[in-house]
């Protein structure tokens, strides 16, 4: 068996030894002619059937991470996707970020549940909260000695010192708002903290321009040369850093209904330039989208995650200060998708198959002093192909400008207090997730196995757990991937000064791309001959169970 | 037909030879390079070569079994022939039987025997063309234009024109002071903080050789009594979460089993197997999994108590805590640096467990014997050193009283020096030692840094986890007078390791959790719990 696609031997075919009885002339013919539909069968035409048909077996699939493990079936070696993190963001790149996300970006002082019963409640409690924060921010600023200030003794950059003290002043408050705040919102006594924890998601935008070398090949091509310049589909993987996230069992309420972000007044700037434009590299690697755990954990619904603002020292003054407000709201927005995405994922759905309910999250940016709160709710994650301009929903972001919570500690008193920021806090924490009534939560998962720990097969149940673990901790392939080398590209591509030599790297080589290769397209696992059933003792390699 | 080609043969073993080539219509006659092209020898050589020359294509040979078949089929015509310059002489075997290769046809060419370099490095050989231009351009012949003796005839004085033109310059030697990347500073006697005391230090990856009986002689430490004082066992049970196990069930399950943290985790060795590579395990790391194992519990624990009156407001929750505390003992220095990994800071201070009567009986308690071990070994003997008083929490803050220490036990950073695996003992001493400098820093930050004979004593409880065996333990320090072993000691209680589980991890696909022990969360329960009970 070849390792490659095209090493394999070509197949002779059998005749079939299925007997097929004849059917009768009253069985094979009809009244009325029953002609199949007739298919469009041009290249674009078949190709968005087969992508159809991926996604429909994508959809059927029972399990969450066979869902997860089949989107980078088609790629051995990952997809190319532009990499998106959550401490480095370029230049003028909001507008980026909303269309990648699809999302339409307002300000949260009117928003409904915000403005009213949570307004009321924050109200209530902000007095009772207020002077244990005061301390808390006291304690913090002027009587803590930290690790870093022994330890190492070279200087710790001022972005890193900035991370490390808004790290120590969340912890300090979130303890405190949970430990205040728990007898009167129960639901916080159920919701699960996490420091640090690994957030990543991975997803498909169509409606990019195609990139400069891209076009070029395909004006090479008859049959498309006159699409050289059509829109393309570009993959996203966002690799998030946020400082602590609190979960829970059920999902927080929808702000607005689905519907509402089908009206014309929400927009969305569409950006389709290649991203390295503004500053955004690409790389090949298997898409992984992680909420911040595995699946089967009980409390899958984000309630609130806190992000680092260190970044934001490295950036240059003469960006000015527009561009550092949008930076936040990029970053926000980044944030609150690369978690709802993944959270999605969990419940079954993907980039290619739709929410059929909406995802809430609230996102705080800070490092003790300055705050910036965003709600975001996820309407839909389809946004390949065309469905950029066609697909009527939104995804809704709301937040504001970067608000100080005081302006200075002196003399063991904060002056200044902004009362606002707290109120804001008050509400994220007190805003309760509650059950979706009569809407199914897992469509597209199976009814008895949602996991792959619910698989019943002791074998397959295994091979499926290992390989997704394999597969999600991004360690290199076992075979390095394929490149090609500088002397190459200097002497063989640009400058053709080896005419003579045997042609057979793939480069020069036809219908030969290593990076095409598939997920499955390798040597099972031998089994030694000791180790062999004894009932199946011909079978030397080991099954595999990909979706 | 003629051809006069500058002809090459390339083999992928960097086999090379250069000959000019002068070709008739069934011969080609090569000159090799050493005769300068006088004596020739025409050889004939067979349909291949001449085809190839013709084409003015040079002629590539891609093994060195192609070639050695190619000569073979020209030998026919080419024995007893004799080509000058050559040490061979050809015949039928002699091509391909070389005794140095089996390519080897003529003697003068360049085979590289020995090396074998990488196929990527002989792709673009340059070696030859440098070595060309270098034989080319050594040799400068000024050409002579007779300018000079012109100009000497009419009595124009010639003078080298680089005497004229070229400016004349001194270099100054710059001395390089600073480096680009500072360099590290030698640890030696030229270090700013090199002693000529010796310093013995203890830090989170040292052990004590003899585990809790060295730390009970290093820090004049006695046990009254075995298990914890009567208060706080009176307080295990005494608070109670809803869903208790449930949530205490789903923190294990979050920081064992469900965290995405996939890291690579140490390299597995086999004793018995020392070559064997295992495949390089991902997953959680012993620290981040103590971390999120701790911070979890602990906010369980805050939920638990807030019922009550605020645990929270009234406490302050310290993460990696640094305490450094320096001491003498018998004429040693001692220095202990060490990490709280959790610390609480209560605004006020723990009671004491054992009163006044009880801290004189510990006169009477004799402290373990270690002879013929001294209570410094496998302690870290330094030069260089910064004798510091360090403690998290500075001095005026609304929660400086120590509550409860939380220390992990990372098995990936915690040794021996002798590379023997850690036993029960030195965790235990562990503990001691670390709690400790927790309530010896504190205890020199609020009675003065050279306070011996503390005022009030100072109380701590504390807890180390691996994450599965909990060992909790209270100290209380009565002195930090650490001379001789008589006089007043600090008491130590303590209860042996209990675990919080029998297993958590995937087994066979599934995230099992069993033989849970649900003891364990009371009792950190009580121990936070500690200290409302008055306010109840």
């Amino acid at each position: 068996m070849g390792r490659f696609r095209w090493q394999r031997m070509s197949i002779a075919l059998r005749k079939s030894t299925i007997r097929i009885r004849p059917l009768k002339y009253e069985q094979e013919y009809t009244e009325t002619p029953q002609y199949p539909p007739i298919l469009d069968t041009s290249y674009e035409a078949r190709k968005r059937r087969m992508d159809e048909q991926w996604h429909e077996k994508l959809k059927a699939l029972k399990t969450v991470e066979e869902k997860l493990f089949e989107i980078n079936m088609p790629r051995y070696y990952g997809w190319k996707c532009i990499m998106l993190s959550e401490d480095s963001i370029p230049y003028n790149s909001l507008s980026f970020a909303q269309h990648v996300t699809r999302t339409h970006l307002g300000e949260i002082k009117n928003l409904s549940p915000y403005s009213t019963d949570l307004e009321e409640e924050s109200n209530r409690l902000l007095e009772h909260v207020k002077p244990w924060i005061e301390e808390a921010l006291i304690f913090e600023f002027k009587y803590r000695s930290r690790k870093h200030e022994y330890l190492n003794n070279e200087e710790v950059l001022v972005d890193k010192l900035d991370n490390i003290i808004g790290s120590s002043i969340v912890q300090q408050v979130n303890r405190i708002l949970l430990g205040n705040l728990s007898t009167k919102a129960p639901h916080l006594l159920k919701c699960q903290v996490d420091t640090d924890p690994r957030v990543e998601s991975f997803w498909c935008v169509g409606g990019m321009n195609p990139h400069t070398f891209l076009r070029r090949q395909r004006e090479k091509v008859p049959w498309l040369k006159d699409a050289a310049d059509e829109p393309i589909n570009r993959w996203f993987q966002y690799l998030g850093a946020p400082m602590m996230h609190l979960r829970h069992e059920l999902p927080l309420p929808a702000v607005l209904q689905m519907r509402e972000s089908e009206s014309p007044a929400v927009d969305v700037p569409f950006f389709r330039y290649d991203p390295k434009v503004i500053g955004f590299h690409d790389a090949r690697q298997l898409g992984t989208n992680i909420p911040g755990f595995w699946p089967g954990d009980a409390c899958e619904f984000g309630l609130l995650s806190y992000h680092h603002r260190g970044h934001m020292h490295r950036r240059l003054l003469q960006y000015g200060e527009e561009d550092r407000a949008e930076a936040l709201h990029a970053q926000a927005i980044f944030a609150s998708y690369g978690w709802l995405l993944p959270q999605a994922c969990y419940q079954g759905f993907s980039t290619f198959n739709d929410m059929t309910y909406p995802l809430v999250t609230q996102t705080v940016i800070t490092n003790g002093k300055l705050w910036s709160f965003y709600v975001y709710q996820l309407n839909t994650t389809l946004l390949h192909a065309d469905h950029t301009s066609k697909n009527p929903r939104h995804n809704l972001c709301w937040g504001t400008p970067e608000l100080k919570l005081f302006e200075a500690i002196e003399d063991g008193k904060v002056i200044g207090f902004n009362d606002d920021v707290l109120k804001y806090l008050l509400k994220f924490y007190l805003n309760a997730p509650k059950v979706r009534e009569g809407v199914e939560m897992k469509p597209y998962l199976g009814d008895m196995e949602k996991h792959i720990a619910d698989i019943s097969e002791d074998k397959r149940r295994e091979w499926l757990e290992a390989e997704f673990k394999h597969m999600y901790s991004r360690r290199p392939r076992h075979i390095l991937p394929y490149e090609i080398y500088q002397w190459e590209r200097i002497y063989k591509i640009r400058h053709q000064t080896r005419p003579f030599e045997a042609r057979r790297r793939p480069f020069e080589l036809q219908n030969v791309r290593p990076h095409m290769r598939r997920y499955d397209e390798h040597v099972p696992r031998y089994i030694p001959k000791k180790f062999r059933d004894v009932n199946k003792y011909k079978q030397k390699f080991e099954d595999t169970y990909y979706p | 037909m003629e051809a006069s080609l500058y002809h090459k043969i390339c083999t992928r073993k960097s086999f090379r030879v250069q000959l000019d080539t002068h070709i008739s219509q069934n011969s080609v006659s090569f000159t090799t390079p050493a005769e300068n092209g006088l004596n020739k020898t025409t050889i004939i050589i067979f349909d291949y070569f001449v085809e190839a020359v013709r084409e003015r294509r040079s002629v590539e040979l891609s093994s060195s079994r192609r070639l050695a078949s190619t000569i073979k089929s020209a030998t026919g015509t080419l024995r007893g022939t004799k080509l000058p310059g050559l040490k061979h002489e050809i015949n039928e075997n002699s091509g391909f039987d070389c005794s140095k290769c089996k390519i080897c046809l003529f003697a003068d060419c360049k085979i590289f025997h020995k090396m074998r370099l990488t196929t990527v490095l002989c792709k673009q050989h340059i070696g030859r063309m440098f070595k060309r231009h270098w034989r080319l351009q050594r040799k400068r012949v000024p050409i002579v234009t007779g300018a000079e003796s012109a100009m000497e005839a009419r009595g124009i004085p010639v003078c080298d024109a680089t005497d004229i033109i070229e400016e004349k310059r001194e270099f100054v030697p710059v001395e390089v002071v600073e480096h680009l990347v500072p360099r590290p500073v030698p640890r030696d006697h030229t270090h700013p903080f090199y002693h000529k005391r010796i310093c013995h230090m203890y830090r989170d990856h040292n052990v004590l050789l003899k585990g809790l009986d060295q730390g009970k002689a290093l820090t004049k430490t006695v046990e009254v009594k075995t298990g914890l004082p009567m208060e706080i066992e009176n307080l295990v049970g005494a608070q109670h979460l809803p869903d208790q196990d449930m949530l205490v069930q789903r923190c294990i399950m979050k920081s064992h089993v469900f965290d995405a943290m996939q890291v690579k985790l140490p390299k597995i060795r086999d004793p018995q197997r020392p070559a064997w590579n295992f495949p390089r395990v991902y997953g959680i790391t012993d620290k981040r999994r103590n971390v999120l194992l701790s911070s979890k519990l602990i906010q369980l624990c805050e939920f638990a108590c807030a019922n009550g009156t605020n645990a929270v407001s009234s406490r302050a929750l310290v993460q990696d805590g640094t305490v450094f505390v320096p001491l003498e003992k018998d004429g040693d220095l001692i220095q202990l640096e060490l990490t709280a990994d959790f610390l609480l800071n209560s605004a006020t201070p723990l009671p004491a467990f054992a009163d006044t009567d009880q801290v004189q009986k510990t006169r009477d308690i004799p402290l373990p014997d270690l002879y013929p071990i001294k209570h410094t070994i496998t302690l870290e003997k330094e030069n260089v050193y910064e004798i510091k008083h360090v403690f998290p929490v500075l001095q005026g803050s609304r929660f400086p009283h120590i509550h409860t220490a939380v220390f992990h036990y990372n098995e990936t950073e915690v040794k021996n020096i002798y590379e023997t695996p850690v036993t029960e003992e030195q965790v235990l001493g562990r503990t001691l030692l670390k709690a400790f400098a927790v309530a010896a820093a504190h205890a020199q930050q609020r009675f003065g840094v050279d306070v011996k004979d503390l005022p009030e004593p100072v109380t701590l409880q504390c807890v180390q986890t691996d994450g599965r065996l909990f060992h909790f333990a209270v100290l209380q320090l009565n002195t930090l007078d650490l001379d001789g072993v008589e006089g007043k000691k600090n008491i130590f209680w303590m209860l042996p390791r209990i675990p919080l589980f029998s297993s958590c991890m995937y087994m066979k696909g599934k995230p099992v959790l069993e033989g849970y022990n649900r003891e364990v969360f009371s009792r950190l329960l009580a121990f936070c719990s500690n200290g409302l009970q008055s306010h109840l």
